[in-house]
């Protein structure tokens, strides 16, 4: 199984949803965000202008620079093909963001809850440890869902529009397969050779 | 407070050769504990607030921490290579390849060989205390130090930073075992040290430029290139920092400089003449090669936010003047190559600072370009590294003796 994403840019509101929903989810501290929108443009001259809003998170690229230039293995390819990043021996050399050409590694600054949340332990999701201060914090496709058989990152719960989909790049009847296929769903910087493995139907 | 037991400690001895005349510190030593203090209370603060005190970002991940130490951990390579090739083409061995026809004369008006080896404790130990500054650089920037421990329990031997770790980590064993065998005066030994030392600081620096030449997500650091220009930089900055050591320390503790140490000096200068104008050549190379890439990284160096640092730092203060100084021979004085050293090594400095976060500021996806400004702490702790630097050398002097040692050279053999 290769796992994969496809975002469709033409279904896509930006209305962040995707973001607050991974934040929610995976327990993350303040001033990380795993998946976020960046606006690209606005390119042209007025009237002939175009602008593009793109949620752009961890590729999770099959030929991934941030495992090779890992110096202690903390982040690692699963054999369903997400990249994972183990943070009981992340050091925070923050090696692996300078090495990844998207920016999809985000630096966790602060402690992982301030006293608020601590009375509020309803707030916290039980299934997610809690990010430890210091390390790297990355999209894994809500690793911990995937190993319980739901096959639905939270960002793809929350999308109002279905916009994304995540399914299997080795079985050809799969969705991914037939958006790649069907309405040419291609991956950022492909020129970098790191073969993402999240792709987006963007026809502008 | 550091500052206040190190100069009692210097008050109970007389005749203090590395830190002043007589019983009193000298104002170079008072200066460098100053800055020690400085970055002390910088590193406490950090320690105790986290890394929630830096300036990185998650496009600038890497803050200056990361340009000292590769500036600190370069210098400490040079300074090795620099002396090596003093210890082994000074040894007997070595004595039909080179420096064979250069002799000097004595203070006594005798002509013989000049011992580039001479200024070896002096070059040993100011490159381990170096290597180590570096390192107290690049520990703040690690987000949890303790578990550096995973480089030896989990190494990943794809990465470049695991084979840095590994080179440094051996470099400073063999630098610590060269430095007892001087002290011992076993020249066997000194030169099968240096040989390995001078081995191990060209892979280190090759790691250091792997380091960076091998992330293809940032351009302005990808490529072969890197390594090779870390070696060029490091027999530049190293070549400088020795000459600067050197000169400063006798004009410091007013003892006179033995001729053959005057003339190593003298020879030092002449081959930084060299060295600059290869990494002159290097330099010319790459900027000729941005006028043509013209990306967002490359004008920013040349014409944006960064030129200023560029142009009047990197290549003017730090290359250009430096080689009109030493090029010329009536400014090649001891004095001219301390001018030309000093500028050498601030050039250096912002040649780091613009390349590791110059190097970052590139972001993907049409993004501007990221922003970058140290902190105050971030900039008392790069200070504190000088002056830890400084304060080192300076302790070291006095109980090792170097222009003592040096005196003596001759007369021992």
């Amino acid at each position: 199984m290769r796992l994969a994403m496809v975002i469709d840019l033409d279904k896509c509101t930006a209305c962040q949803a995707c973001t607050i929903a991974c934040c929610v989810e995976n327990n993350l501290p303040k001033g990380i965000e795993r998946t976020r929108v960046y606006p690209v443009g606005p390119r042209g001259k007025y009237p002939n202008i175009s602008m593009q809003l793109i949620p752009i998170g961890c590729m999770q690229c099959d030929n991934p620079p941030c495992v090779k230039v890992c110096p202690v293995k903390a982040t690692y390819k699963r054999e369903d093909g997400i990249v994972v990043q183990d943070n009981k021996k992340c050091m925070g050399c923050k090696y692996c963001m300078t090495a990844c050409p998207y920016e999809a590694r985000s630096f966790n600054k602060y402690k992982p809850f301030t006293a608020e949340y601590d009375k509020l332990p309803e707030f916290i999701n039980p299934d997610v440890d809690l990010r430890p201060r210091n390390t790297i914090d990355k999209c894994n496709f809500c690793q911990h869902r995937i190993d319980k058989g739901i096959y639905e990152p939270a960002c793809i719960r929350a999308c109002a529009s279905n916009a994304r989909y995540l399914g299997d790049l080795n079985d050809p009847n799969s969705e991914v397969n037939k958006l790649i296929t069907g309405k040419h769903a291609r991956p950022l910087l492909p020129e970098k050779n790191t073969k993402p493995k999240v792709f987006y139907v963007w026809d502008k | 407070m550091t500052t206040n037991t190190q100069l009692k400690t210097t008050t109970t001895v007389k005749s203090t050769p590395g830190l002043g005349i007589g019983g009193t510190p000298s104002l170079w030593f008072i200066l460098f504990a100053i800055m020690a203090a400085v970055g002390i209370y910088a590193a406490g603060t950090i320690l105790v607030q986290g890394h929630s005190a830096l300036a990185s970002t998650n496009a600038v991940p890497w803050n200056i921490f990361v340009s000292a130490y590769l500036f600190f951990v370069v210098i400490a390579s040079g300074i090795c290579i620099v002396s090596s090739l003093g210890h082994l083409l000074g040894l007997e061995q070595f004595e039909t390849i080179a420096w064979r026809a250069i002799t000097h004369t004595t203070d006594s008006g005798r002509r013989e060989r000049l011992r580039p080896e001479v200024i070896g404790l002096r070059a040993v130990t100011l490159s381990i205390i170096i290597l180590l500054v570096g390192m107290a650089g690049i520990l703040l920037d690690i987000g949890r130090p303790l578990m550096m421990i995973n480089m030896l329990l989990s190494p990943n031997l794809t990465s470049p930073m695991f084979w840095m770790g590994a080179a440094y980590s051996i470099y400073v064993l063999f630098l610590i075992l060269e430095f007892f065998a001087i002290r011992r005066g076993d020249h066997k030994a000194v030169l099968r040290w240096a040989t390995l030392s001078l081995i191990t600081a060209f892979f280190a620096l090759g790691t250091l430029g792997a380091l960076f030449g091998m992330l293809y997500s940032k351009p302005m650091w990808f490529g072969a290139f890197t390594p090779i220009y870390m070696v060029a930089t490091a027999i530049v900055s190293g070549l400088a920092v020795l000459s600067l050591f050197i000169i400063m320390s006798y004009q410091a503790t007013g003892s006179k400089m033995p001729s053959s140490v005057a003339h190593v000096v003298s020879e030092l200068g002449k081959v930084q003449i060299f060295a600059l104008l290869g990494l002159i050549f290097m330099v010319f190379w790459r900027i000729i090669s941005y006028f043509y890439g013209s990306n967002p990284d490359q004008l920013m160096m040349i014409s944006g936010d960064y030129a200023f640092s560029f142009w009047t730092f990197e290549v003017i203060a730090g290359l250009v003047i430096p080689l009109v100084i030493l090029a010329n021979k009536s400014t090649r004085t001891q004095t001219g190559i301390i001018v030309a050293s000093a500028l050498i090594v601030i050039g250096m400095f912002a040649a780091r600072t613009n390349f590791v976060i110059g190097g970052q500021l590139i972001r993907p996806f049409e993004q501007p370009i990221a922003i970058y400004t140290p902190t105050t702490l971030e900039n008392m702790y790069v200070i504190g590294l000088f002056g830890f630097a400084g304060v080192l050398y300076m302790l070291a002097n006095k109980y090792l003796n170097f222009e003592k040692y040096e005196q003596g050279y001759n007369h021992e053999r």
